[in-house]
């Protein structure tokens, strides 16, 4: 059932964790022109992951031209004079690599993972298409269908995604997080060549990036083979910097999808909520878990066992973002079932939370479990590089994961309640339901 | 390139007194592990009436063991920060638990409990199998997996294939407790299930710790009944819906995961539209026609003749011009055959980033239970590279000859009406 979830899961990254006696033991080096490299040595396979992140992403955009950073993303791809249309990805696959990249809000990210002895070659790609990208114009036109093919896919033909689009739009009014990372079909259309350059020019630098290698390498061989590759690459002059601030909400908010192809109701809230260097992260952190991290959370035994109202639910939230983001739950309504009745449901559980506090037992259980997710996520080189690659393009310092844990361990129930009788306020809140037309 | 050591995956395989089949591989780097039960009690055993009884009985595991709620269940697998799972496909089920070290007696405990001695209450029984229908009626949302269900049932005939593991909502409503009861009983038995254990275990501890928790579990699985196949035929179907993209799905029935072939197939079927960011197919369709964001070709590795399959979505009104060019591509593959070329850099792409897919405890404790259901042999991570290298231009063009019939496709389109 996990996988009926993702979709709603797509604009909040996955939960991470660090801390305890198992850290993540990087090793960091910033070149003269501003690139900052961190590796981290682990011999247990003999296998690396090379990753490049951007600060750029579709925080820094514009109106009229959202998505514009998705769509370079994938304009990265198609060749530059070195390396024409199609040969960067038959180099990595005929050296037994994969590869891709992603895009989010605060950054956009590109990586090879492959044997350790084929690192030089992420080197001499990266380094090359940083800043020598070619814009041909028939492929950027047929670029564009393609992501636009991609928006049909992941959005408009899927109902769920769009309520999430929904809800966001509404509950951010004067900050980008308030549109799509794809963008709107119009501005996708309506983006030319000359923005898209532009777009490069301005954020593709190496004072702009952060390069994370993890795996069966040398640091120093690293440092050396960065510095060969990258060293010589200007910096930009002049990046520029953005600052918004979503004013306080002043009351709830409400959205509605109808949709021909819902089978079923949805419901998908949100609250505002600080994000990480806040200090209340933690805190957010463990009350979203209690709320709605699993099956024994207070809105599954509710929805799903005791009422039977919701075909599942759950609630959750990553402080990892570079401004605020929201607390979210969400709900699949069982048929037969009124959405009115099961939001009711939830603000009951939420309002019992408040008035009896939480059981300490239930912090435990919640402090395990991120514990255990630190651990898991220990075992893959690609998700601790990502991690670290997250934090630094969102202005923190990738150290902090090695804290957290403990710094979940602090918290006390006391401090649950606190958060939770800050944020978890019906003016706080945009919520939106997806109604099948006709119901 | 160089050669990427895989000795450290040779599971270690012994039997249970009961003779449940375990495959152990000791891998201490961090302290959790991963245990996955293999049974093979997939959708094919459902009769065509009550089809979904296979699944309903694999998420019927885990909401009540003896002396135990299913509240209680996932109260104490979350205190302990555990994972427990469980899934139904068409050839078997499978159930998972991750756990750390600190937890993994409890862990363990609670799992072989959970599986061993299910109580199936009556309420938890009608709650599961309406979530069960709201799934079902959920997943037509999604026009893939319209498209996807539909292909099946239209190349698949009367061949068990044809229906979604998951069954109808009509089929799911049919079925009642007795017969999940019935159908645990007589399916989820130790000789013909496999456990797979992977992570910070030392193999001779865990052997006793298996034995005294699974060693009284008694008894055989049935073997796997013989289908026939339909003929393989040309056609085209339609389904209306309210899309901005039509979905798209070309066909037909492929071969099975034991045929000796099947590592020649893989291997032609990489340069025609595997993974990666490179097959001619993804060149063609989506590099220089811009006409979809994914497009893939597959041989389904699967207990009976799986599909072959190529998939992919494009806006609606470009449905047909896409159709023509997949199909154009596929006949001259299937007359040329891929380049020498073109074999080999789909050989060092599959070799190469093989290690990639088995790097973390859950990937290989999900890789093996394919591998130990299909017989693989337990050196078969060692031995993957070589047979891919093995493979020969002249075995290609055989086989793709041979399994490949693009005059023979169904064609299964998931649009807008009108378009």
């Amino acid at each position: 059932m996990l996988r009926v979830l993702l979709s709603v899961l797509v604009w909040c990254t996955i939960a991470f964790a660090g801390g305890g006696n198992l850290e993540i033991k990087g090793v960091e080096r910033v070149l003269k022109n501003g690139l900052k490299v961190i590796v981290v040595e682990d011999h247990s396979t003999p296998t690396v992951t090379f990753q490049v992140w951007y600060k750029v992403g579709s925080y820094y955009e514009r109106f009229g031209k959202t998505g514009i950073s998705h769509l370079l993303e994938h304009m990265m791809f198609k060749g530059t004079e070195k390396y024409p249309n199609g040969e960067f990805s038959k180099i990595v696959s005929r050296n037994g690599g994969q590869e891709n990249a992603f895009t989010s809000r605060d950054y956009t990210a590109y990586f090879e993972n492959w044997a350790a002895d084929r690192l030089e070659i992420s080197m001499e790609l990266e380094s090359d298409r940083m800043v020598n990208l070619k814009f041909d114009p028939e492929e950027f036109d047929r670029e564009k269908s393609v992501v636009m093919e991609e928006r049909r896919l992941r959005t408009e033909d899927d109902p769920t995604s769009l309520l999430v689009e929904e809800v966001y739009a509404a509950a951010y009014k004067a900050h980008p997080y308030h549109w799509p990372v794809i963008g709107w079909m119009k501005d996708i259309e309506s983006i030319t060549l000359e923005d898209i350059k532009h777009h490069y020019r301005t954020f593709y630098a190496p004072n702009n990036a952060v390069i994370v290698v993890v795996g069966d390498v040398k640091a120093e061989e690293v440092f050396a083979l960065v510095e060969k590759y990258f060293g010589s690459t200007p910096p930009a002059k002049h990046i520029p910097e953005f600052s918004y601030e979503e004013p306080p909400q002043e009351g709830e908010r409400r959205v509605e999808v109808r949709s021909k192809e819902a089978r079923l109701p949805f419901i998908f809230g949100g609250f505002h909520v600080p994000n990480i260097g806040s200090g209340e992260e933690y805190a957010l952190k463990i009350l979203a878990a209690i709320l709605g991290g699993g099956r024994s959370s207070r809105l599954y035994k509710r929805l799903v066992f005791k009422e039977q109202a919701a075909l599942y639910t759950g609630a959750y939230y990553s402080s990892k973002t570079k401004d605020p983001g929201l607390l979210c739950f969400y709900a699949a309504v069982k048929p037969g079932v009124s959405p009115e009745k099961v939001e009711k449901l939830i603000w009951e559980e939420i309002e019992g939370i408040l008035k009896n506090g939480v059981d300490p037992k239930e912090v435990e259980k919640v402090k395990n479990q991120i514990e255990a997710e630190f651990v898991y996520g220990l075992d893959s080189n690609f998700y601790r590089a990502m991690n670290i690659g997250i934090l630094e393009t969102i202005g923190m310092d990738w150290r902090y994961l090695n804290s957290y844990v403990d710094n979940i361990r602090k918290v006390s129930p006391e401090d649950v309640i606190r958060v939770a009788s800050k944020y978890l306020r019906k003016e706080n809140l945009t919520i939106g339901y997806l109604l099948p037309e006709g119901s | 390139m160089a050669q990427v050591s895989l000795a450290k995956i040779t599971p270690y395989v012994f039997k249970l007194s009961n003779g449940l089949e375990v495959w152990v591989v000791e891998r201490r780097v961090l302290p959790f592990a991963v245990f996955k039960l293999v049974v093979p009690a997939g959708s094919v055993f459902d009769p065509d009436k009550k089809a979904g009884l296979a699944y309903l009985t694999a998420n019927m595991i885990g909401e009540g063991a003896k002396g135990l709620s299913a509240e209680e269940i996932s109260e104490r697998f979350e205190f302990m920060g555990a994972d427990f799972d469980s899934s139904c496909g068409k050839d078997y089920a499978t159930f998972s638990l991750r756990v750390t070290t600190r937890f993994l007696e409890d862990g363990l405990k609670l799992f072989a409990k959970v599986l061993l001695e299910p109580t199936f209450p009556p309420q938890e029984f009608v709650r599961v199998k309406n979530e069960v229908v709201g799934e079902i009626m959920k997943d037509h949302e999604d026009p893939g997996y319209v498209a996807s269900e539909k292909f099946a049932e239209v190349i698949y005939g009367n061949h068990p294939y044809h229906r979604p593991s998951k069954g109808y909502v009509e089929t799911v409503k049919a079925v009642s407790r007795d017969e999940v009861v019935e159908f645990y009983k007589s399916h989820y038995l130790p000789e013909g299930s496999k456990l797979i254990v992977v992570g910070d275990v030392d193999a001779d501890e865990i052997k006793k710790k298996l034995e005294e928790l699974f060693g009284g579990w008694l008894g055989k699985a049935p073997e796997y009944p013989k289908f026939e196949y339909p003929s393989v035929k040309a056609q085209k179907v339609e389904v209306a819906k309210e899309v901005t993209q039509a979905n798209i799905v070309i066909g037909h029935i492929g071969v099975s995961r034991s045929n000796p072939d099947f590592i020649k197939l893989y291997v032609a079927n990489q340069v025609l539209g595997g993974g990666g960011l490179v097959s001619r197919l993804f060149e063609r369709i989506r590099e220089k026609g811009g006409y979809s964001y994914a497009v893939y070709s597959v041989f389904v590795p699967s207990l009976y003749k799986g599909p072959f399959k190529i998939t992919l979505q494009t806006k609606n009104e470009r449905a047909e011009d896409a159709i023509k060019e997949v199909l154009d591509e596929v006949e001259k593959f299937v007359k040329e055959g891929p380049t020498q070329k073109e074999l080999e850099d789909a050989k060092r792409y599959l070799t190469g980033s093989f290690p990639l897919r088995i790097d973390t405890n859950t990937e290989i404790a999900d890789y093996l239970a394919f591998v130990a259901f299909h017989n693989l042999g337990r050196d078969y991570l060692n031995r993957f590279p070589d047979m891919i290298k093995a493979v020969t231009l002249e075995e290609v063009k055989e086989v793709i000859k041979k399994y490949i019939h693009p005059h023979k496709f169904a064609i299964v389109v998931v649009k807008k009406k009108g378009n």
